[in-house]
């Protein structure tokens, strides 16, 4: 029977996977391999994917991917149960040609490399470590890069090297493939491996990759805590000996044994760590002779710089491994005959085991961890209540849809009404600088520069930093208490639907923050058109930069439904990223997608210190911004603005006021007139000014193309300076909507709310601050978003293809809301 | 005066950082962009002396 026809809380024994290359292997380092028991958990609300539970761990498998692994029921499996549990741990044997490793150096300055499966905790290490904030969460894959950092212990200057996690080593997906060369290439002088207490025979499964790698290990059991509170009892130093690695227990998170950790590794590198001894893993006869003959083969080539250890390279080309093929057929003068040798190698090992070499190494490899665990692991078993209960409730087939709407919406409303109150203490602060500097400061080109540039500029910006803040503070508790996760697996049938890939909903949530890291995240997406769509519908996730215009316009024109517009407005770049989907699926990136294979992490309830710092990192990074790209655009639009000084336009203003106030002198108009008339010509002299500045030029010339959308000069100028960061279309309209001189109006909420056009009609109403959130919305967010999608497609190309599709689609939505809306009101 | 000069300065000021930052955007020659289109493909990683 396959594994898809099994039934809520039916347990199965995995006979056969099916299938072939990535997904296959894949699922094969994950631990579906033969004589394993796997148990169905539940059904996603759309019944699409099924949650699993093998190796401890739950694992999301699409229906049609499920249906590849063929299953039986426990009692009638008649066959030997499992090859892992058959392996003889007393079969391996000390390896005695390992010389890879580098010698000692006497500089005590050296390079330690991080490695383990996703969430294993290595970026929470690497932060304890380090002192740095690099981004974690709870789920696999958010590390996408190698991060360094430098740290001094013993005497030593360490430089940590933060790889992104992986379940094996394989070069299947780029992420293996980089840690692999990275591992190689660079040859760190240790490495620790980073192991997840909770689910120590998955983890160990990349252990026995690093051992075959002859790499000088230390393995770092984190999450110790969670393996105490489950009641296991693990002898780890035993699991020390047996594997020749030393083990240290930590809890990363706090911080506890990091220290020992470290002075662990500085002993591996000095080498006088007593427990370290170098293990060649028994992979049962009939392998073992096929790798001794290739190792033979290979060995025969005497100037073949030792890049990799031949016993590696032997098991590898075994596996079929495209990379090492590769390498091989480069780099040895006699690679046909090598070659030759391994195919009729493939072929005895698959007549003889009647299963092909990928499968049995894979099992052999699970062999020889499940023979070390059973020597000193034993295992409490206990299924997780809370995270059994919280996913009975939002992954079920009612609740689960609505509660995370219901989730999404509380976000929009707390970011809106909680962040209103510290936004008015700011806002008020800001308006006491700018009368302060207008009250004791001489009158002057640089007070202008100072009130009507920089305050008016970044005023207006700064102002919006409490609901950023918040609405990172809710982002962060999706990722970290693990419900990111759980929100891909509801909604991957509907992300299948539009021809995406359930682990796309994660970046796409990310780009709510920030869309540049969001496209970063893609990486993780094994399949080509997949990350391809995902990047390109990034844009419409409106990210934080954005919110501050959602935020200044919604709170004049929609403040009693302030929550509903915002959350609105993300739902509609949500249709509109799942329109342009299904069009990139259909025109651009035809192609069957990659299967749905997603760990389901146990539910952790983040802490009150790893909130705080992640709303202290953005409400740095945000006032960052505000110290940089804001204030430059700021400055640089009320240069554009305040000049030319038209000299001569003045003298004729100065003699029409000097006009007026010689009438009033001669008693031809009142004290009143007199000064509503100079008040007229004063204003008309700001307008004159400003539309013969640059930036009015500039303005003027866009106007034609904006004004079907409803749109002035002013609001054209602020869209084009918006492309440097959305931020800056609001800090540009402080600089060019001053107010009148005469009124007092520091907020730039009222100043806005005053402005008028030519015939005198209110230049914001609410069908043209529709129209205007909606171009927002859709065109492209910033030019380093554009320099992220051409650095991770890979071509210039594609980042074009962004600016030109999302800015001419925001024109086009924008004209047809206003050209129809005008039709009504 | 004064004033005027100070708003110079910083013209010039933001002059300079608009130059640098478009020149390191440009400069960046970062190779990119493997077989399958990725960042990663490739990893440009210099060996250790």
């Amino acid at each position: 029977m396959l594994l898809s026809e099994l039934k809520t809380g039916e347990i199965g024994v995995i006979v056969k996977v099916n299938g072939s290359g990535a997904f296959r292997k894949r699922i094969l380092e994950m631990g579906f391999i033969k004589g394993k028991a796997i148990k169905v958990i539940l059904n996603a609300p759309l019944k699409d994917p099924i949650k699993y539970k093998v190796m401890d761990y739950e694992v999301s498998l699409r229906r049609s991917e499920a249906s590849l692994i063929e299953v039986t029921y426990p009692e009638t499996m008649t066959e030997k149960t499992s090859v892992a549990e058959e392996y003889l741990f007393e079969d391996n044997t000390d390896c005695e040609g390992c010389v890879l490793k580098k010698a000692p150096n006497s500089s005590r300055q050296i390079t330690i490399a991080l490695v383990g499966n996703p969430n294993a905790g290595k970026t929470s290490l690497f932060n304890i470590a380090s002192g740095s904030h690099e981004h974690v969460g709870n789920y696999g894959g958010v590390t996408v890069d190698s991060k360094e950092g430098k740290i001094k212990h013993n005497g030593y200057k360490i430089k940590l090297v933060d790889l992104p996690g992986t379940y094996s080593i394989s070069a299947y997906t780029p992420e293996e493939l980089y840690v692999r060369k990275y591992l190689i290439e660079e040859k760190p002088d240790v490495v620790i491996n980073v192991v997840a207490a909770s689910n120590l025979e998955r983890n160990l499964y990349l252990t026995t990759e690093l051992i075959d790698m002859e790499l000088p290990l230390v393995m770092d059991l984190n999450m110790y805590d969670e393996l105490q509170a489950s009641g296991s009892e693990f002898d780890h130093q035993m699991l020390a000996k047996l594997l020749g690695i030393p083990i240290l227990p930590t809890v990363s998170k706090s911080g506890q044994g990091v220290s020992e950790l470290f002075d662990t590794a500085i002993r591996v590198y000095e080498e006088k760590e007593p427990v370290v001894r170098r293990i060649k893993i028994n992979y049962g006869n009939v392998i073992e002779n096929s790798i001794s003959r290739i190792k033979i083969q290979l060995d025969k080539e005497k100037n073949i710089e030792l890049v990799y250890p031949t016993r590696y390279l032997a098991i590898k080309l075994l596996e079929k491994d495209r990379e090492i093929t590769r390498f091989v057929k480069a780099h040895y003068p006699d690679a046909a005959s090598i070659m030759e040798k391994v195919s009729s190698q493939i072929k005895e090992i698959e007549d003889t085991l009647q299963e092909d070499t990928e499968s049995a190494i894979t099992n052999a490899r699970y062999g020889f961890v499940a023979g070390g665990l059973r020597e000193t692991f034993k295992e409490n078993v206990k299924d997780s209540d809370s995270t059994r209960i919280i996913d009975a409730v939002v992954t079920n087939k009612y609740v689960g849809f609505p509660l995370f709407f219901l989730f999404m919406w509380i976000m929009f409303e707390c970011t809106f009404r909680l962040g209103a109150y510290p936004m008015e203490w700011i806002e008020s602060g800001v308006g006491w600088l700018g009368d302060l500097i207008k009250q004791y400061m001489p009158d002057g080109m640089f007070k202008d520069l100072l009130v009507d540039g920089i305050i008016g500029g970044v005023g207006g910006v700064v102002v919006f930093l409490p609901n950023i803040v918040i609405l990172y503070a809710f982002i962060s508790f999706m990722e970290d208490s693990g419900y990111m996760a759980r929100a891909a697996f509801i909604m991957d049938k509907v992300m299948h639907k539009i021809g995406l890939h359930g682990k796309s909903f994660i970046p796409l949530v990310m780009g709510f923050g920030c869309n540049v890291p969001a496209i970063l995240a893609t990486r993780t997406i094994e399949s080509r058109n997949s990350r391809m769509i995902t990047i390109l519908i990034n844009p419409f996730m409106s990210c934080s930069a954005r919110l501050p215009v959602y935020l200044l316009f919604v709170g004049i024109f929609f403040k009693s439904h302030a929550g509903l517009a915002l959350f609105g407005l993300y739902l509609i770049g949500i249709l509109i990223a799942i329109i342009s989907a299904r069009l990139f699926k259909r025109f651009l990136f035809q192609g069957n997608d990659t299967p749905f294979v997603m760990e389901l992490p146990p539910y952790r309830i983040p802490t009150v210190k790893a909130v705080i710092r992640h709303m202290w990192d953005k409400s740095k990074q945000y006032l960052k911004k505000m110290g940089g790209v804001i204030l430059i655009a700021s400055i640089i639009i009320w240069f554009l603005g305040y000049f030319p000084n038209n000299e001569e336009m003045n003298q004729q203003f100065d003699t029409m006021i000097a006009q007026v106030e010689e009438n009033h002198s001669l008693q031809l108009i009142d004290e009143n007139q007199k000064e509503e008339q100079i008040s007229e010509l004063e204003s008309e002299r700001n307008t004159q000014h400003t539309e013969n500045s640059y930036i009015g030029k500039i303005g003027k010339f866009i106007e034609p193309v904006m004004a079907p959308l409803g749109f002035d000069w002013k609001i054209s100028v602020s869209l084009l300076t918006g492309s440097a960061a959305k931020e800056v279309i609001v800090s540009t309209l402080g600089v060019l909507y001053t107010g009148d001189e005469e009124s007092d109006e520091t907020s730039l909420r009222a100043r806005l709310l005053n402005a008028n056009n030519m015939d005198g009609s209110p230049t914001f109403t609410p069908l043209v601050v529709i129209s205007l959130l909606l171009f927002v919305l859709i065109y492209f967010p910033c030019v380093a978003t554009v320099a992220a999608i051409k650095e991770e497609a890979g071509s210039w190309k594609w980042g074009i293809f962004s600016l030109f599709y999302t800015t001419l689609l925001a024109w086009l939505v924008s004209f047809l809301v206003y050209q129809i809306g005008s039709m009504f009101v | 005066m004064i004033q005027e000069i100070l708003v110079a300065i910083t013209g010039i000021i933001v002059l300079v950082v608009v130059a640098h930052r478009v020149y390191n955007f440009f400069r960046n020659d970062k190779p990119s962009g493997g077989s399958c289109g990725c960042s990663h493909c490739g990893p440009q990683v210099s060996k250790n002396r």
